[in-house]
């Protein structure tokens, strides 16, 4: 049956995307007011609520880095956010390892060096998952360090790409995720054209690499002109609003 | 000359500037030969000095600037002092006015002081001083009574380069109706104010709330703005029937008022929800009003 095939006979996935198309992206910088910068994301059906707070006091002393500063990453899905209401532990493995795999994205972008013995948290809240939980987590930290003011090189889009039946597809949704075909993470700086973050679920054969990383790096780029559009409108209007000059 | 906005950036946004000789102010950083914006906002530019103007809330310290802090802590001779900022902040005994070691200055946790930064160092605890640079107080010091709002920077900063134009226009007119404010605007972006009564900190504070969003000349317009009016025109007709009604107008979309009797609740309730659908010259018609209806 066409409902079961990841690409229908017209070359059509599923929920009626081409192979190569992202979900629609919805996104809003500062929707907190307490948090010293955040951001709201929607790709598609999954949802991402950010919040960042820093530079601030480093909490465990034996954290402490000297010379720069520290950033943690937490990533905290809601139990109401898939088909089934489920209240996973805190320190859940795949959490875990996708909160390091952000930290390790933004780390060599933002200027920690600015503030040493210091912490920036990055809180991510996911409301509701379609797939992409690592694109969506890094697109939704990248908005709400910007609107934190924290000093970056540049700033990280995100995008995953598969392979079924040798076409690749773009921005995996959850259906297509849990069919366990290869699913690969990018993250890219758009200015500089450079690669902060590759990440792999299952196995690939080393032949297909370079078209999947080729169809999520433009993916990245389309996820690009969406959040500079969304940025620049929103600072130009703030700061224009209270000093038209 | 003014300082003029250029475009709007965002992190990794190359500035292409032809003259070799430039200063780089905030928000900008060379890289090699590159010119890179590490901050969100507007890139401003003045002859050769070049800035990015932008908001965020996180204070970082820098000599120099007025900051209001609260003290949260005392360790053997110093003060430690929440600014706002990545790390708290020291001040020392001896750093206010005519202080010496036998005379300490009486100040405890949770008292909010007006200070400058001495000593501000990324590697380093922050340092501040209730003296001006010839040791003199010069309006810094402990902050008594009074409220403190917390906003952006960019806001305080607007308020401190206006401050000269604000005060005197405020001055003028609240000394004709004898209302006296105090206000001390740090740049850490936090503001004190203090003031007699309740209901005129109510009414500054939300007309500060809401101008942070304005220009520089409605931000002056602002602060005599329509709730004074309001708050006029209701003060003397109501006292001259004995009625006293004190109102607390929040922005989150609630309104909070108290009267001694039921009944004058119940119509200032119906008036305020009828109103709701007026223009502005009608909302104030309705006030001026307001005492027939009581």
């Amino acid at each position: 049956m066409s409902r079961h095939e990841p690409i229908g006979p017209q070359g059509l996935r599923q929920d009626g995307r081409r192979a190569d198309q992202l979900r629609n992206i919805n996104c809003k910088p500062s929707v907190l007011s307490q948090s010293d910068g955040s951001s709201y994301i929607e790709q598609g059906y999954t949802k991402c609520l950010a919040a960042v707070y820093g530079p601030r006091e480093t909490r465990q002393k034996a954290q402490i880095l000297h010379n720069k500063a520290l950033i943690t990453v937490e990533i905290s899905l809601a139990p109401f956010s898939m088909s089934e209401r489920k209240k996973r532990k805190k320190f859940d493995k795949r959490l875990l390892e996708i909160a390091s795999a952000v930290k390790q994205t933004f780390e060599p972008i933002i200027m920690t060096n600015l503030f040493p013995r210091s912490q920036i948290d990055i809180f991510l809240q996911i409301l509701q998952y379609d797939g992409g939980m690592t694109q969506i987590c890094i697109n939704a930290a990248t908005l709400a360090l910007i609107d934190a003011g924290i000093p970056m090189l540049e700033y990280v889009c995100a995008c995953s790409a598969g392979i079924v039946e040798d076409t690749t597809i773009l921005d995996l949704n959850n259906s297509e995720e849990s069919l366990g075909i290869p699913e690969l993470t990018v993250a890219l700086l758009p200015q500089s054209q450079k690669v902060t973050l590759l990440q792999l679920e299952t196995r690939l054969h080393v032949d297909k690499l370079e078209s999947v990383t080729a169809m999520a790096i433009k993916g990245a780029k389309e996820v690009y002109k969406k959040l500079d559009k969304t940025s620049r409108d929103y600072i130009g209007d703030l700061l224009q609003k209270s000093n038209p000059t | 000359m003014e300082f003029r906005s250029v475009r709007t950036v965002l992190p990794g946004d190359l500035v292409s500037v032809e003259a070799s000789d430039i200063i780089l102010g905030p928000g900008l950083m060379q890289n090699e030969e590159s010119i890179i914006c590490t901050k969100a906002g507007v890139l401003m530019k003045k002859e050769n000095s070049w800035f990015i103007d932008s908001d965020q809330k996180r204070y970082i310290p820098a000599t120099g600037e007025n900051v209001v802090g609260r003290i949260i802590g005392k360790v053997g001779e110093v003060y430690r002092v929440d600014i706002g900022s990545a790390h708290q902040a020291l001040l020392p005994f001896l750093a206010f006015e005519n202080a010496t070691k036998k005379n300490r200055p009486a100040l405890n946790i949770g008292d909010l002081v007006y200070a400058r930064i001495s000593l501000a160092n990324r590697d380093i605890d922050p340092e501040i001083q209730c003296t001006n640079l010839d040791n003199k107080a010069d309006g810094f010091g402990e902050l008594k009574k009074g409220f403190m709002l917390k906003c952006s920077l960019r806001y305080c900063r607007r308020l401190f380069s206006l401050k000269t134009q604000i005060m005197e226009s405020l001055d003028k007119k609240l000394t004709q109706k004898g209302i006296e404010i105090e206000v001390a605007i740090g740049l850490n972006g936090r503001i004190w104010f203090c003031t007699e009564k309740v209901k005129h900190a109510i009414v500054f504070y939300n007309a500060l709330k809401e101008a942070e969003t304005m220009s520089d000349a409605e931000l002056l317009e602002i602060l005599f703005s329509l709730k004074t009016q309001i708050m006029e025109s209701l003060d003397k007709k109501l006292t001259q029937k004995g009625i006293e009604i004190e109102v607390a107008i929040g922005l989150n979309g609630r309104i909070w008022f108290c009267t001694e009797k039921v009944k004058h609740a119940i119509v200032f309730y119906n008036a305020l929800k009828e109103a709701e659908t007026m223009s502005d010259a009608e909302l104030l018609e309705m006030f001026k009003n307001l005492d027939r209806k009581f």
